[in-house]
């Protein structure tokens, strides 16, 4: 660089550049009412003043700023004072303008919704007028190709910004850990979309560049009659060869970045793919299942060829007695136990009644005995007679006729005679067989 | 010998001295653990000492201590050897009832197709299943051992007793987890991905199963 150029850019830089993020504002705000049509190309005093006020406003600064010296430090290379009339008015440079625009577009780049080979055919094209001779050819180069580059390189540079930013987006995407899957790849499709609509002909734009150099290539006849038309178009043919070089490398650079996030995509569509494949296998099992399925006796039952699986069940169970210590035993008073007094008195009284049935068929036997030691016989139907109506029950008679055969039985001293085929009717409830008991020596 | 001592060292420590029994009880017992609710503790525990239980399980139990995931959440569960049932033997393990497969696999499909929503069930979403889903009168035959055009409501409600005990048996396999008991609700817990493996080779092949039934249906 030359030594003059550096120096006069060190003595001008605090002038050059605004010191301070107020007077980036300032001019910033200017612009914009410019553009918007709230103040005039050439804007007065009060519009300044006013507009330092705002911003003064908006960035909670002291409204007595000092108006005059922001004015003289921005008069140098930001605004020219033009006389109106009898009024001095302000007019913005283009230098403050670009500077602007460059300042905004750097902060918040303004994405052109045309693909880039629109912004390549729109600035850059090459008629075969432009490659008859020299002047045609510089004319184009100073007027389409030098502005074309700096627009193209812009775009290119917002581009690289923007899928930088979107592939970024993408790799939190699949960080993040959200329960709406659906979400999620609603948001890969919309990255997706605007990634596409910006890249959208990124091969076009390869393929026009390309044409357009080789058609440069190709007019070189044209220019080899001069030396000095030949050196002239060498050098911006080797310009632009430079120029589209660094584009290649810029775009290829994009393109794989857009192919790496595609993969990606591709990733998570065939895992959500094989997800729902997986999901049709398991719900053709369920019904497969419920198909074979039978129920017996309330119970679900599949069919033994279906295949059983078994799990661990070991669900210990300890015993033990209670250890029981009985020194600590404090022992209770046994209480005595409750007689039910009406009982007692009617064994008491069942007790007696068998006493004296007793003592009555001793007797009853005593008697008949002593009949038979006289020498007496017995027909046991008369006495059955006798003992039934005097004790009034069977029980007794009974127990008289069973003692009679238990004593007379086997006794040789008597003959004791059932005759069956002759029967007594005590009642009309009891038939005995006739017996008689006889002393032997009778 | 100091190798065998350093296999169990870690039982010496003072997590295992507090949460080892629990977890132990638990594991031989069926339950698949995961990071969730009172499990919790134990599940940091098997996870701190995977590697050293896991080898303990091998060589004393004869099984293998598994760690799964499903869908990130990473669940443990005893598994038997390819052969046989380690030292699980007689009634130390258990068949899985065919009741248990069906309304297991149900909930699978379900886990499955609610991808983006939560695994969430009550009681509503099994009776559209049952009464008014694609398979309804498969569902009714199995459920109430008859087809009718109607249910009494004690049928009914003895079929909902009986998925409820079902549940609560999957409760302590630790493959669905109670939201509210009393109104059915319910969540179903990754670790159902377990029946996907135990019938991982059925439900790849299930074409041939299909095959099988259709075969002996006709």
């Amino acid at each position: 660089m030359e030594s003059e150029l550096i120096q006069s850019i060190t003595r001008n830089y605090e002038l050059l550049l605004p010191s301070n993020p107020e007077s980036v504002i300032l001019l910033m705000e200017l612009n914009d009412k410019i553009e918007k049509g709230e103040i005039d190309e050439a804007f007065s005093q009060h519009d300044f003043e006013k507009t330092v006020d705002q911003v003064a406003e908006m960035l909670g600064r002291e409204k007595s700023i000092q108006k005059e010296t922001i004015s003289k430090k921005l008069s140098q290379y930001f605004y020219t004072t033009a006389k109106r009339g009898h009024e001095y008015r302000y007019q913005l440079t283009v230098y403050a303008k670009d500077l602007v625009s460059a300042i905004i577009n750097e902060i918040q780049p303004q994405y052109d919704d045309l693909p880039l080979i629109y912004t390549f055919r729109r600035t850059l094209p090459l008629t075969e007028e432009d490659l008859t001779n020299i002047q045609n050819l510089n004319y184009w180069y100073f007027n389409h190709y030098g502005p074309a580059k700096k627009r193209i390189l812009g775009h290119i540079e917002n581009l690289q910004r923007f899928v930088d930013k979107k592939t970024f987006e993408l790799r939190t995407i699949l960080k993040a850990d959200v329960d709406n899957a659906r979400g999620l790849i609603d948001k890969f499709i919309l990255v997706f979309r605007e990634i596409g609509k910006q890249t959208e002909g990124l091969t076009q734009t390869l393929n026009f560049k390309q044409d357009t150099l080789d058609r440069i290539k190709t007019a070189e006849p044209a220019f080899l009659k001069e030396k000095e038309s030949w050196e002239r178009y060498f050098k911006i043919r080797t310009e632009i060869e430079q120029f589209f070089e660094s584009i290649d490398n810029r775009v290829l650079a994009i393109n794989d970045r857009i192919q790496t996030s595609s993969s990606r995509l591709k990733t998570l569509y065939d895992s959500l793919r094989y997800k729902q494949i997986y999901k049709l296998k398991v719900e053709k099992y369920l019904i497969s299942l419920i198909r074979s399925a039978q129920s017996v006796d309330g119970e679900i039952v599949l069919p033994p060829e279906f295949s059983r699986k078994n799990y661990p069940y070991f669900k210990r169970k300890f015993r033990f007695i209670p250890r029981l210590n009985f020194n600590d035993v404090i022992p209770k008073d046994v209480p005595e136990m409750a007689e039910d007094e009406e009982l007692r008195m009617l064994k008491e009284a069942a007790n007696m009644q068998v006493l004296v049935r007793q003592e009555h068929i001793s007797k009853w036997l005593e008697n008949i005995n002593s009949r038979i030691t006289a020498g007496d016989e017995i027909e046991f139907e008369d006495w059955l007679s006798e003992i039934y109506k005097s004790e009034q029950n069977l029980e007794v008679p009974i127990d008289v006729c069973f003692g009679l055969i238990q004593q007379h039985n086997k006794n040789p001293d008597a003959d004791l005679i059932v005759d069956k085929d002759r029967v007594f009717n005590l009642n009309d409830d009891v038939t005995i067989w006739r017996m008689k008991i006889q002393p032997s020596n009778s | 010998m100091e190798n065998e001592n350093s296999t169990f060292e870690f039982l010496a420590k003072e997590s295992s001295l507090r949460y080892f029994a629990e977890a132990n009880f638990a594991l031989t017992q069926g339950k698949h653990i995961q990071n969730y609710s009172y499990d919790t503790k134990i599940w940091d525990y098997i996870n701190d000492n995977y590697g050293k239980l896991a080898n303990y399980y091998e060589l004393l139990y004869n099984c293998f201590l598994r760690k799964e995931s499903n869908d990130r959440d990473v669940y443990f569960y005893l598994d038997f050897p390819e052969e046989g049932f380690g030292r699980f033997t007689r009634d130390r393990c258990r068949e899985l009832e065919d009741k248990h497969v069906v309304f297991g696999i149900l909930l699978l499909n379900s886990s499955k197709e609610k991808f983006f929503e939560a695994k969430e069930m009550t009681w509503d979403d099994l009776e559209q299943i049952t009464e008014e889903g694609e398979h309804k009168e498969l569902w009714q035959r199995l459920l109430y051992g008859e087809l009718k055009r109607n249910y009494t409501p004690n049928e009914k409600d003895e079929v909902k007793r009986k998925i409820e005990r079902t549940l609560t048996e999957f409760v302590r396999m630790g493959w669905v987890n109670w939201i509210n008991q009393e109104a059915f609700h319910f969540e179903i817990m990754p670790s159902i991905d377990r029946l996907a493996k135990m019938y991982a080779r059925e439900i790849n092949e299930v074409e041939l199963t299909e095959d099988y039934i259709h075969e002996q249906l006709s």
